[in-house]
């Protein structure tokens, strides 16, 4: 075994639209094509992922041959394969097992294929795409519309949120989706909003969710996270300002698709 | 009294520290052979009427092929001669208290043959110095302010047979350590009596000036110097002149390296001569560096740094590996003059603590802060979006190799 040569930080990432991702090394389209499969479609393979290969990662051959079989119009396996095999990063064997995932997840149900492209973007961060994919099975499936709840949430759309959760609660029964629903009103500033959701709740309830609420803001202050933040300020304007600046950037990664 | 020599393929030049003379000297050597008295340099070219004596001009020539002359009827090597023409030039001065010897495009045969005459010269090897253009160019430059030389300095030196171009950087490493590289970049042939038409001043004002576009484009320069006897006189070379006014300020020092040659003696008398300062000459620093890796479907040497590089010149290289279950990173180090091969691991730090497999990436950057001392820096990159870094980077490690 030997270290995986990765040659120089290329400067020009490719965009891969499927799960609103940049890569940068052969490596991590790899990784990318390895483990998020799932959110592959035949269009993945264009002339621009071609030309990025051979022009930016310097993979000329592998273009090259990948540019055959495109032409040939082979199947999408196929060519996801030959790139893994000559990705100078995944081993026989592992793309081997590859093969025998692909195959298992081409045979899944329509449903339970979309609900785990939902689960491989939530893992990604990337919950706009999720709630794309979720969207189209909460009707029939609870586990993707409390994730669809949780999708809004973490993009701090906390009525709607709440909203999903409110639906999730009235089609289970599950006191535990209600009260989901009532941290996110919380969060949201609408903790009134629950009574629409369910009328006879009780104020004992209530108060043992608003404990719970003032437990979590107390080990939230206590947090090395919290302490960081802390830190930061204490180290004068320019840190700060360069903390508030990475935090900008990283919102309008994530809301770039929304509205 | 201090002197200072510069010895080109026709003449010696010769410098002190008490006036501003400079003494040139035919490369030449003679003997009577009616009295057995040597003689050199101009005595030794005077016409011979009455063919008693025996001239051996162009002295140099006949050191860089390691010949013999024969003399009466006795074979002299070139050495032997070279040491009785240098026991000659220096029964002139008197008290001399330390020599340097500084010889054209830095010829190490030369320069070896040279020491050899001093050797023999004197019994204190502590008087005398021989060495290369270069050093005496930094010498010289060191001289001065040091605002002088922020940038680089080009030093045209016209001969009576070429002209040479020659330019000088200085670095500093990371250790605050100067560094010194003169390049040797170009060479015309341009034999000097093509200026004794007006034509031909015009064809050598020309040539001159192509060669001068040609080797100073792109480089902000603090000083042209202009060096040698074929710049002692400025209405031959207009056009070029103009050429290098307009780039940066020009200095005329047509004796250059024999005043240099001086500075550089006085320097080490007055032990301000810099021993850390590193000369970059070619035959030191040729090197190749490679790292052992898996290029897909291989293990194998992957060249980070061809063969040729000159160490300075690494400077935060950096490239990327990933860890895929390794603990450390194994180098191999060539000097390519002295084929030397040394190889030397570096361990990747934290790599039982990280991420999922094959998404250990790290970035392992590579300076040379001394001739033989390599820092590697270690920085973990995370895994593209996929993953943040996750471990503290470690201060950089530095290897003696």
């Amino acid at each position: 075994m030997a270290i995986i040569y990765c040659g120089k930080t290329k400067n020009n990432s490719y965009y891969i639209k499927e799960a609103d991702l940049h890569i940068k090394s052969m490596q991590e389209l790899a990784y990318f094509i390895f483990n998020y499969a799932i959110l592959i479609s035949n269009s993945f393979i264009t002339k621009n992922l071609i030309v990025y290969m051979d022009k930016t990662l310097g993979f000329t051959k592998l273009a090259s041959d990948i540019n055959e079989m495109y032409n040939k119009k082979e199947n999408l396996a196929s060519i996801l394969t030959h790139i893994l095999l000559n990705s100078n990063y995944y081993n026989e064997d592992e793309v081997y097992k590859f093969r025998l995932e692909l195959l298992e997840l081409l045979s899944l149900p329509a449903n339970e294929y979309i609900h785990k492209a939902g689960d491989k973007l939530f893992n990604l961060k990337k919950y706009e795409k999720a709630i794309t994919q979720y969207s189209k099975i909460m009707k029939e499936d609870d586990i993707a519309l409390r994730n669809l709840a949780f999708c809004y949430a973490k993009l701090q759309f906390y009525d709607i949120a709440a909203d999903y959760l409110g639906k999730l609660y009235h089609r289970t029964g599950n006191i535990e989706d209600l009260r989901e629903a009532y941290y996110s009103l919380k969060l949201g500033g609408n903790v009134n909003k629950i009574y629409e959701y369910e009328s006879n709740i009780s104020d004992e309830l209530l108060a043992d969710w608003e404990y719970e609420i003032v437990s979590r803001i107390i080990k939230v202050r206590r947090s090395d996270e919290l302490r960081n933040i802390e830190e930061i300020f204490l180290m004068g304007q320019d840190r700060v300002k360069e903390n508030i600046s990475t935090r900008i950037k990283i919102w309008k990664e994530k809301y770039r698709y929304i509205g | 009294m201090i002197l200072g020599i510069s010895v080109d393929e026709d003449f010696v030049y010769v410098s002190n520290n008490l006036d501003e003379t400079i003494v040139e000297i035919p490369f030449a050597i003679g003997r009577n052979l009616v009295n057995n008295n040597w003689f050199i340099g101009d005595e030794a070219r005077i016409e011979n009427v009455d063919n008693t004596d025996i001239v051996i001009d162009k002295l140099y020539y006949l050191l860089e092929n390691d010949g013999n002359a024969k003399i009466g009827d006795a074979n002299f090597d070139a050495k032997a001669l070279t040491r009785i023409f240098m026991n000659n030039l220096f029964l002139r001065y008197s008290d001399i208290e330390f020599v340097t010897i500084v010889v054209r495009n830095n010829n190490i045969k030369i320069l070896s043959k040279l020491l050899g005459a001093l050797k023999d010269n004197f019994d204190d090897p502590n008087m005398y110095k021989v060495t290369t253009y270069s050093e005496a160019f930094i010498s010289y430059i060191k001289s001065k302010d040091s605002s002088y030389y922020d940038n680089p300095i080009a030093l045209f030196d016209f001969t009576e047979k070429a002209l040479t171009y020659y330019e000088l950087i200085r670095y500093r490493a990371e250790d605050r350590t100067e560094y010194w590289k003169v390049n040797k970049k170009e060479h015309l042939s341009l034999p000097l009596d093509l200026l004794s038409g007006e034509t031909g001043k015009k064809v050598c004002d020309n040539l001159l000036c192509e060669f001068a576009k040609e080797c100073i484009k792109e480089v902000a320069y603090n000083n042209i110097i202009l060096s040698g006897v074929g710049f002692k006189d400025a209405s031959s070379y207009r056009e070029f002149m103009t050429f290098v006014c307009s780039v940066t300020e020009v200095d005329t020092d047509i004796n250059f390296f024999a005043k240099s040659a001086t500075l550089l003696s006085k320097d080490i008398l007055n032990d301000n001569f810099n021993t850390d300062v590193v000369l970059i000459s070619d035959a030191r620093t040729e090197i190749a560096l490679r790292v052992y890796a898996r290029v897909s479907p291989n293990e194998e040497y992957v060249e980070l740094v061809e063969p040729g590089s000159e160490w300075l010149n690494i400077n935060n290289y950096a490239f990327n590996v990933i860890a895929d279950d390794e603990k450390e990173i194994k180098f191999e180090y060539l000097k390519v003059i002295e084929g030397v091969i040394k190889d030397f691991t570096v361990p990747i730090p934290g790599s039982n603590m990280l991420r999922k497999d094959k998404t250990n990436e790290f970035e392992v950057s590579l300076t040379f802060t001394q001739q033989n001392f390599l820092q590697v820096t270690i920085t973990d990159r995370g895994f593209g979006e996929f993953y943040e870094p996750t471990f503290e980077n470690l201060p950089p490690m530095e290897i003696q190799l």
